[in-house]
């Protein structure tokens, strides 16, 4: 699988590569390709580490335990450049980065006037000069026993070492001064571990030591995730503390990568997104969400951009578009200190947009479910930067549209300017079907692709009747745009409003909301005589399934009058839409079954509920 | 006398003589100001007023000092010369005056004493609400007081107190420690409750009243009527509501749902969040699926107008885009934000919104929450409440629906129901109690005093039935309680004025029904008013000294690290947890009785519905066997839990040999809900402390056998010897990931002690060997092959009369079986082989001194431990202790 995807990523930098070469040629539209974490647009020149807890490899081979074990074992050979949540090793002293990644520390029980920040934050920036100092002195005395440190290492690591000391510099000898009695708690931060109001639970102490000799108290602990530290004292005595470090073993279990904007030069539309995965530890405990979203402006957190969308390599990106920027986020996280995955080069495509927009909208946008109606499918463009216009529409369909009536094209100021009658058995018509500029190309069970002349003036309304019905709430009719037949990128329809004929103002149909799941069910003819003469020989059952975003089992099946199983004619897995099964007279057996009434029964079984209706059909000879 | 002496003299008594009449002419005449007033007849505390008295018909200039207290009780005139040469001047004292005179509102003459309690609400007026417990109401009656009466059969008591254990059902009310006022009433077929409280300031001893403007109060009654000799039928209705004083009418009423208080109706709605999430995020698909959201608003005129009329659309973030609508798959949530404020909103203005609604088409597994600008926690911050749950898991959209819910704040909460009970009817005992829960929200407007109000409803109930015809016996329950089914209301005011922070439950939550799992005096949360429990540890504090059974000699002023059975001397008789034997109906592998969690304590959990059958027959008064069926599943997502199961008990005392114990328990399990607990646990170097336990679901389709017998021999005088053994065996039906296909635990425990007493001395070795053999279910956590072997022998002799010594040695030696050929072990959590050797002694004296029994015992305690592989120790510990007791 990781050769393919190298193989993918391969063949986007020839694509890059033809890019150029095609737009050097003039052409002026053409697919491009954006790869971060390559050459070009390196990880570190791309984004931020929040808490600075992702590592930017060059080679994953380079990520391995202490004793030299490479973690990550299937690695594409040809990919420089990985991001990775951070692997601790033994001498990262974690504490270091606490403030940078937003952590902190705190003393909350001594007098806030005892709570000087510059030697809070000196037990933890490794400076030697300064320390928590709880010694008494002739003038000052105070009570130690009890005061907690507390230190939020603003991200979960998997801690396995603490140590802390007092100063021993020649500067300050103060070796005596060290804290001869503690507990340390940890909390690894998750919410079930926190207080409402996000303070920390700490349970048992995972180290107790009331007696301690030690001036460098040295703790090796088991490896857990830790979020939270508290050091507690245990003792009246004066002391102080120069530094608290804090090691860890394993991968960071939650880590992020947030790119910068990304500005495109234009606005532009988007193809597929693809990148390369690794794995170290078993896959189940480690996953990564990769999310894009995409706006106008460079300003990502204003109310013009998309909200984040989670993305599978592969996909069709569905961002709003056409569109000048984009952002992109890698989230890490993992279960266990082994676990982890990495990300290689991140690539998707674009390219700029046929015309500027195209606004569509649907009537009806309310019809009955399952039901076929005559949709009216109206896009208006826009183009006001003289783009080279589309020639090639493609309308999403909830299924096989059974008849493509008319399609208009309509000049801004509302003439007509050119028009196709389609003859409305559509089925019985080889593809292509062509009416002087207009065609129909292809009908397929989610789309129909029409053929029109370049449709490029601003202002231009294209008309498009059509029959079909809708199986489910929420049925978006999108239009594809594409300069030719053979581009690969297209431009997404927006919902608003096309013409004020319409007054939908959307490409949302909507339907009925209630629980049935099973539609009609028909048979075509009722009565069927296989006697092979030719004529009506075999039963069309059709059927519609409602609502079903996910496979549910169906069965067809043929029972005689009598309650006999005679025939299992279809067990598949269906989705919202219209499904076709033909009879032919005979029974599991391959046999003629006597003439007589049959009862056809079709079953969903859907997780909430099993549909089923029956309908009684003939056989004659 | 000389001449001279007598003259003097005679002027003296001349001038006396003279100064006489003077004396006598300058004694006014100051009639009953002097103090003769009488009121006539029996002076009477009764709200009469002042009267006429013709004693005070005095026509004279001089102002009138009318002699009260002072005159009543020390004749003293204020206008007298005051001398105290010979008779001293004494202080005030008012015993006679203490107290003070209390009227009712029929101006009854209450008593003279002192107010202890007094709970008034007026209406309308700020700061109407007032609860006044004085200090004496703490210091004299250590906070409780009990009124009560009685004639014939019917009683009635009234108790005021903070802690009163007061249960009305266990799935609407039941307090280990409430605050308020119980009116009990009882006669022979006849039985009722009241209770009221206000649960937002119940109020603390003090010489100020607690006065409140915007209160929480509670009000729960329940009556049972006995029907014939064998039913009882009850009634039960239990609100926490919130009311305001600044209004006028009765809208705050218990039985309409609260009101808004002077917080939240302070300033308008401006922005209504909506978020969407996966109600089940572990499978990471098929979550929410938002197909279409609309607002309807209703404005102060009663018009409507719906957002896609006037264009204004919700701000969608989050979600993944999927074809025709949004879906909130594992973590991902989608927040839907509903801004008044914005330039797109053309509707009317918030300050006329009278009410707003939602419709969200919407599908598979959903959870829907919501907030807004004014429902908020301390820092401001939206605090989101839940609406509703999708039930099951449906991930294939086959339960799209229309959810319609109105935005309000939370006002009230509101529980009814009602209950049967029959008793040895036909030979079935029954109970049955069936709960309806009401939670009301209203939409704050400040320009209305009739806020629209929206409820959304959960029910609960359960039923027991059961029957004993000897040798034969049945048991079956059936249950069912709402995910949303609520016994909490929110608080307000607490700790400012009016207040609530949505977010806090340990200042602004009120429980109907605590948290009590081990049925303690107080509950095992914190909540605001109430004491509460840190440590809890349901049935391991067999004798109720509020120490675990696994540490005895802890204490706060004693603090012990090691648990009882690690610890020298006292491992002998103290075993490991993991040897107790018990049932486990959920199957999370924790023995039922000994769990904690920190849910309210319902008898059956929330979001469960199903039953439990079993039957069975006493083979012998001995021998019980018994087969039982339990099917419940969780109604907000498709877990379920499938156990068929099989048990064998025997008990039996045989004189003069011992008793014998044998228990058996199968199970064909196919259990996937989560029950994760709370519990007690010990680590080394800790007292002990809560630790969260994660169910490990290791029976989702599973054998579970447990094995246990115990044989204790005690034919011998002074010789004791206990066997135990116990086998569990876990077999998985399918690969579960991080489970052990198969998991045992055997564990082998037999010890002896015997008491030789020669004279005065008595000698007591004991030997005890323990083998544990296990491979623990979570394939993380490594199997264990140990046996330990420990002797020691103790020797006791008196010393004098009140003293006595005892000494005693303990040899002890573990065994890792499971390490290398080095001696390392293979995992780094197991023990090493180690040997320990110890030797203590101490001087014992138990005196009786002022009063008290002082123990003093002096001491020291030597421990060696060495390991294989790892340096030796030696410990020693040297005490003087004294102890002041009360005797045994």
């Amino acid at each position: 699988m990781l050769s393919t995807r190298s193989d993918l990523i391969r063949s986007v930098r020839c694509c890059h590569i033809l890019v150029m070469v095609v737009l050097f040629t003039g052409i002026g539209y053409a697919k491009q390709t954006m790869i971060v974490g390559g050459e070009e647009r390196p990880w570190q020149d791309t984004g931020t580490t929040p808490g600075e807890v992702v590592d930017i490899v060059d080679h994953l081979d380079q990520v391995r335990t202490v004793d030299g074990v490479q973690l990550f074992i299937e690695i594409p050979e040809d990919i420089d450049g990985w991001i990775v949540p951070l692997r601790l090793l033994p001498d990262f002293n974690i504490s270091r980065g606490v403030l940078a990644r937003g952590g902190s520390i705190d003393v909350p029980n001594i007098d806030p006037g005892q709570r000087r920040p510059a030697e809070l934050v000196g037990m933890l920036n490794g400076d030697h000069t300064i320390a928590f100092d709880r010694t008494f002195t002739a003038e000052r005395t105070m009570r130690n026993y009890g005061v907690r440190i507390i230190i939020d290492l603003g991200a979960r690591f998997g801690v396995n070492r603490i140590r802390f000391y007092p100063r021993m510099t020649p500067d300050y000898p103060f070796h005596h001064q060290y804290l001869p009695a503690y507990e340390i708690y940890l909390n690894d931060g998750l919410p079930e571990n926190l207080f409402a109001s996000g303070q920390p639970m700490f349970g048992s102490p995972v180290v107790r030591d009331d007696s301690n000799s030690e001036t460098l108290v040295d703790l090796s602990i088991e490896p857990q995730f830790a979020r939270y530290l508290e050091l507690r004292s245990l003792t009246q005595a004066g002391f102080e503390i120069d530094q608290i470090e804090i090691y860890g073993t394993g991968f960071v279990p939650r880590a992020r990568y947030l790119s910068n904007v990304i500005d495109l030069g234009d606005q532009m539309i988007f193809g597929t997104v693809r990148w390369q995965e690794s794995i170290a530890g078993e896959a189940r405990h480690s996953r990564v969400d990769i999310r894009m979203r995409s706006g106008p402006d460079p300003d990502p957190e204003a109310d013009t951009w998309s909200s984040w969308q989670l993305l599978r390599s592969g996909q069709q990106l569905n961002l709003p578009a056409p569109r000048r920027y984009v952002q992109f986020s890698v989230d890490f996280s993992s279960q266990r200190l082994d676990a982890a995955r990495a990300i290689g080069e991140l690539a998707f495509e674009y390219a700029t947009p046929p015309v500027d927009r195209i606004i569509a909208e649907v009537s009806p946008d309310f019809v009955q479910i399952g039901q076929p109606e005559t949709f009216t499918y109206a896009a208006r463009i826009v183009n006001t930067s003289d783009r080279p216009g589309f020639e090639h529409l493609r309308i999403q369909t909830p299924a096989r549209v059974e008849a493509v009536h008319e399609v208009q094209v309509i000049d801004p100021s509302g003439h007509l300017v050119a028009q196709a009658v389609f003859d409305p058995h559509l089925a019985e018509a080889p593809l292509p079907i062509l009416q002087g500029e207009f065609a129909i190309e292809a009908v397929e069970d989610d789309h129909f692709a029409l053929g029109l002349p370049v449709l490029v003036q601003d202002g231009t309304l294209l008309k498009v009747v059509f029959d079909t019905a809708v199986f489910r709430y929420g049925t978006p009719f999108d239009g594809h745009a594409y300069t030719h037949r053979e581009a690969e990128l297209y431009l997404l329809t927006e919902g608003g409003n096309a013409t004020d004929e319409l007054g939908t103002d959307g490409v949302l149909v909507r339907v009925t909301v209630d629980s049935r799941i099973v539609g009609e069910l028909l048979a075509e003819p009722a009565l069927i005589t296989p006697d092979g003469d030719g004529i009506n020989e075999q039963m069309s059952i059709s059927y519609s399934v409602l609502h079903l975003l996910e496979p549910a089992p169906a069965q067809v099946r043929i029972y005689a009058l009598s309650g006999r199983l005679v025939r299992v004619l279809s067990q598949t897995s269906v989705v919202n839409g219209r499904y076709v099964v033909t009879w032919d007279g005979r029974d599991d057996q391959d046999n003629l079954l006597p003439p007589g009434q049959y009862l056809v029964q079709l079953q969903v079984e859907a997780s909430r509920t099993t549909g089923r209706r029956t309908i009684l059909v003939g056989l004659a000879y | 006398m000389s001449p001279r002496s007598a003259s003097v003299l005679t002027w003296i008594f001349a001038a006396i003589m003279l100064a006489a009449p003077y004396r006598t002419g300058a004694q006014q005449d100051y009639g009953s100001r002097l103090g003769t007033v009488q009121r006539g007849g029996r002076v009477t505390f009764e709200p009469q007023g002042p009267g006429v008295l013709f004693d005070a018909l005095d026509p004279a200039v001089r102002k009138w000092f009318v002699p009260q207290e002072l005159y009543n009780e020390y004749r003293w005139k204020s206008w007298e010369y005051t001398n105290y040469a010979r008779d001293h001047y004494r202080r005030y004292v008012d015993i006679a005056h203490e107290g003070t005179h209390f009227y009712d509102m029929y101006g009854n003459l209450v008593t003279r004493g002192w107010l202890i309690y007094d709970f008034t609400e007026d209406t309308p007026q700020q700061f109407g609400s007032r609860v006044f417990k004085t200090t004496r109401y703490r210091s004299w009656f250590s906070n409780l007081l009990i009124a009560s009466d009685a004639r014939g059969e019917y009683y009635y008591t009234v108790t005021i107190g903070d802690e009163i254990r007061t249960t009305l059902t266990p799935m609407t009310f039941s307090k280990p420690a409430f605050n308020g006022i119980q009116f009990d009433f009882a006669a022979d077929k006849y039985e009722c409750t009241l209770l009221l409280s206000r649960p937002s300031r119940p109020a603390f001893a003090a010489e100020i009243p607690d006065v409140r403007t915007s209160v929480t109060n509670l009000l729960g009654g329940r009556g049972v009527v006995n029907v014939g000799d064998f039913v009882k039928l009850g009634g039960t209705f239990v609100t926490a509501f919130q009311t305001q004083t600044l209004r006028e009418d009765f809208l705050g009423s218990p039985f309409t749902g609260g009101s808004l208080t002077t917080g939240q109706n302070a300033v308008q709605v401006s922005r209504i969040i909506i978020r969407l999430s996966d109600d089940s995020p572990e499978d990471g698909v098929g979550g929410a699926a938002l197909f279409d959201d609309e607002i309807i608003i209703t404005d102060l005129d009663g018009n409507t107008v719906r957002g896609s009329d006037i264009g204004f659309e919700a701000r969608r973030e989050g979600g993944f885009q999927r074809v025709g609508y949004l879906a909130a798959d594992g973590d991902e949530q989608i927040f839907l934000t509903y801004d008044f404020t914005s330039p797109r909103y053309l509707g009317p203005d918030p300050s006329v919104i009278k009410k707003v609604s939602f419709e969200l088409v919407i599908s598979n597994d959903y959870r829907v929450e919501m907030t807004s600008d004014r429902q908020t926690n301390a820092d401001g911050q939206p605090v989101f409440l839940m609406v509703k749950r999708a039930a099951g898991n449906i991930q294939d959209n086959s339960n799209q629906t229309i959810l319609r819910f109105d935005y309000g704040l939370p006002t009230a909460n509101t529980i009814y129901g009602f209950t049967l009970e029959t008793m040895d009817l036909m030979g079935f005992d029954f109970y049955g109690e069936y709960n309806i829960n009401h939670q009301y929200r209203r939409y704050p407007n400040v320009n209305r005093e009739h806020h629209s109000k929206s409820i959304e409803r959960a029910d609960a109930w359960m039923m027991n039935v059961s029957r004993v015809d000897y040798p034969w016996f049945v048991f079956g329950e059936a249950y069912s309680m709402d995910d949303s089914y609520s016994t909490r209301s929110f608080l307000v005011g607490t700790r400012g004025e009016d207040e609530i922070d949505y977010e806090n439950e340990l200042h602004y939550i009120y429980e109907f029904v605590d948290n009590n799992d081990n049925q303690s005096r107080y509950p095992d949360w914190q909540r605001f008013g109430q004491k509460y429990e840190t440590l809890v540890f349901p049935g391991w504090d067999s004798n109720n000294n509020f120490l675990v059974d696994f540490n005895q000699n802890d204490n706060p002023y004693r603090p012990n690290f090691i648990p009882d059975y690690e610890e020298p001397f006292l491992r002998y008789h103290v075993d490991r947890p993991e040897f107790l034997f018990g049932i486990d109906m959920n199957n999370n592998l924790w023995i039922d009785r000994f769990e904690n969690d920190d849910y309210a304590s319902y008898p059956y959990p929330r979001d469960h519905r199903g039953y439990n059958l079993y039957g069975g027959v006493f083979i012998t008064p001995e021998a019980r066997l018994t087969i039982g069926r339990v099917d419940e599943r969780l109604m907000a997502s498709d877990n379920r839990n499938k156990t068929h199961y099989f048990l064998f008990t025997y008990d039996d005392d045989f004189a003069g040999v011992g008793r014998l114990r044998v228990f058996e328990y199968l199970r064909l399990a196919k259990d996937d809900i989560p029950n994760d607990l709370v519990q007690w646990v010990q680590p080394p170097n800790s007292r002990g402390t809560m630790q969260r336990i994660t169910d490990p679901l290791a029976a989702q389709n599973t054998w579970i056998n447990s094995f246990y017998i115990q044989l204790d021999y005690r034919e011998i005088r002074h010789l004791n010897i206990i066997n135990k053994c116990k086998f569990d065996y876990i077999k998985q039906r399918e690969d579960q990931p991080d489970l052990r296909e198969l998991s045992t635990f055997l564990g082998i425990i037999n010890k002896a002690d015997y008491i030789h007493v020669i004279g005065e001395i008595e000698i007591e070795p004991r030997w005890k060997s323990e083998f544990l053999r296990w491979r623990p279910v979570r394939d993380q956590d490594p199997a264990r092959l140990e046996m330990t072997q420990t002797l020691s022998f103790l020797l006791r002799f008196p010393l004098l009369n009140r003293s006595m010594i005892e000494a005693g040695f303990e040899f002890s030696r573990f065994d890792q079986f499971r390490d290398d050929d080095d001696g390392i072990p293979l995992h780094h959590s197991l023990s090493p082989d180690s040997t320990s050797r110890v030797f203590a002694m101490q001087l014992h004296n138990r005196s009786a001194y002022l009063g008290y029994e002082l123990i003093l015992q002096t001491g020291f305690r030597i421990k060696k431990e060495t390991y294989s592989h790892l340096p030796s120790s030696t410990t020693s510990h040297m005490f003087v202790t004294a102890y002041a007791g009360m005797g045994n």
